[in-house]
């Protein structure tokens, strides 16, 4: 069974504010938080004020996504600065929520061997890094093989 | 129009001991040389540096005893040198200025060993662990995926501007290299080795840019500027990860600009930060159909030799790539190739070239700004 992440601990720090929020309870999955053209439909993220798209001047909503992704591409990082566990899994991972929405995420739990381009991902909080600064975990959303 | 009269640089390289002053400088000194134009005709300059202190312009041209004359500093990442270029074209076009400096300088060694350190206070994407190769490397991996490229051929292109590299003695590494040492050095992010990442380095670049009428008094071999494009990476690119859609969309408006096609290229200067960017970028100039960039290294048509010889100079990877040197050494090389001074590493009869800038990441993994710039006789 796999841990859920439902809050921060003493010791760790959101990787930014406004990106991720986490799961409200069992049934639920962490989400990204991305915006949603008003005029278009368009879905971007991280939050944009204006649609990358059309040309509507309303500012965008919110909009909680990412539940779910595909991979498009991946590396394993071997070379990397010192404040991360090296080597890890960086992926491109395709959103389904909107046309050309990709986000960029280190990927979990996986052997990098087993890794597919075009399989489905489901969405994770954990550990990113090491906050060079405080020494905090720094937690942020990373992706890992769906229902393994 | 513009031409360019003079161009100079310094040999890239690691060089503790000196900074960027007195690299500009040199580079400045170098490019005036070549023009035969004295210091006092220069009427602006614009400068491209990415890590050094405020002002780096004033402080090259003071070392000239230059001062008092409009100076514009840019900054635009790998690029910005090439937007120093691009400012100074326009400026000289639009007949605000007949005579100017164009300089590009860097220094690195010092400051920074291995990865460039752009984590802190940029995108999230480099908050996720996003380093330089890792960019490349993922789009090397579905290159890969999608079009069976290899390993080996994203290597040769290391092993050719190496090659390159080992006859310009402007050249930080001017030593050759087997594809078996290129593939055997340490993986640094999948598919990409060690010998496949540009290296850290110092040095400097400049060019004398003047008005198409003022060109004359100074050289009977002028090099006129075609077309200079400066764009930026767009979000929503909408042309897969194996696609750098700012370069497709540059190169489109510059042949466009200058009324000619990929096919009447002689000689490239091309981006090849990470070997997978030049063999992207050679599909998406148009030097191949999308997906044979592989093929393309492999037949050897990007060779000095060969059917349109990309990076002849030794590229970032020989070569070097003090970071915002690298625009205006390429636009060095070229006015060179084009004016038949390049000795060994010489493209025979070359009337026609393009230099490729990228500088930068984002949005997602496109440059954050790109430039095209087409010289010719």
């Amino acid at each position: 069974m796999r841990t859920k992440k439902y809050r921060l601990e003493e010791n760790e720090i959101p990787i930014r504010e406004g990106v991720f929020v986490f799961p409200r309870n069992e049934e639920d999955s962490p989400h990204l938080i991305g915006s949603r053209c008003r005029a278009c439909g368009d879905v971007v993220f991280p939050k944009r004020h204006l649609c990358t798209v059309c040309d509507c001047r309303e500012r965008m909503e919110e909009m909680l996504l990412g539940e779910k992704g595909t991979l498009n591409t991946y590396t394993v990082v071997r070379v990397g600065y010192p404040h991360y566990e090296l080597p890890y899994v960086l992926a491109l991972v395709d959103l389904p929520e909107g046309n050309d929405l990709q986000v960029l995420a280190q990927i979990e739990d996986c052997d990098p061997s087993a890794l597919r381009i075009g399989m489905p991902l489901e969405l994770t909080l954990g550990k990113i890094k090491t906050d060079p600064r405080t020494g905090k975990t720094v937690i942020g959303y990373k992706y890992r093989p769906a229902g393994a | 129009m513009a031409a360019i009269v003079g161009a100079g640089m310094i040999r890239f390289g690691k060089f503790p001991d000196r900074y960027i002053e007195d690299m500009g400088a040199e580079a400045c000194l170098n490019a005036l040389e070549h023009a035969g134009m004295g210091h006092k005709e220069i009427q602006a300059a614009f400068v491209g540096n990415v890590g050094q202190p405020p002002n780096a312009g004033q402080r090259i041209l003071d070392e000239i005893g230059l001062s008092g004359i409009p100076t514009f500093n840019h900054e635009n990442a790998c690029g910005s040198s090439s937007a120093a270029f691009r400012d100074a074209f326009t400026a000289v076009s639009s007949g605000l200025y007949d005579r100017v400096l164009v300089v590009g300088a860097e220094h690195m060694s010092r400051r920074i060993k291995g990865l460039i350190p752009i984590e802190d206070g940029t995108n999230i994407q480099f908050d996720m662990g996003l380093v330089m190769p890792s960019v490349f490397a993922l789009m090397g991996m579905r290159h890969m995926a999608e079009y069976g490229t290899t390993r080996e051929q994203f290597a040769r292109i290391s092993v050719k501007n190496h090659k390159h590299g080992a006859l310009n003695p402007y050249a930080q590494y001017q030593k050759e290299l087997t594809l078996e040492e290129v593939l055997q050095s340490p993986m640094i992010a999948d598919p990409i080795t060690l010998l496949q990442c540009t290296p850290i380095g110092d040095g400097a670049s400049a060019v004398v840019l003047t008005s198409d009428r003022e060109a004359g008094r100074y050289t009977t071999k002028p090099v006129y500027v075609r077309a200079s494009v400066f764009t930026a990476g767009r979000y929503k690119k909408g042309t897969g990860a194996a696609t750098i859609e700012s370069c497709v969309r540059a190169a489109r408006q510059a042949y466009e600009t200058a009324g000619i096609g990929p096919e009447d290229l002689d000689v490239i200067e091309l981006h090849d930060c990470f070997t997978v960017h030049e063999l992207i970028a050679t599909e998406d100039l148009g030097l191949c159909p999308k997906g044979e960039g592989g093929r393309l290294v492999d037949e050897g048509a990007t060779a000095l030799g060969g059917r349109i010889p990309v990076n002849p100079s030794g590229g970032l990877l020989s070569k070097g790539h003090p970071l915002g040197a690298t625009g205006v050494a390429q636009i060095v090389e070229l006015v060179w190739q084009l004016r038949g001074e390049c000795g060994k590493r010489q493209v025979p009869g070359a009337r026609v070239a393009l230099a490729h800038n990228g500088g930068g990441i984002g949005p997602g993994l496109e440059p954050a700004a790109m430039s095209i710039t087409i010289l010719s006789r």
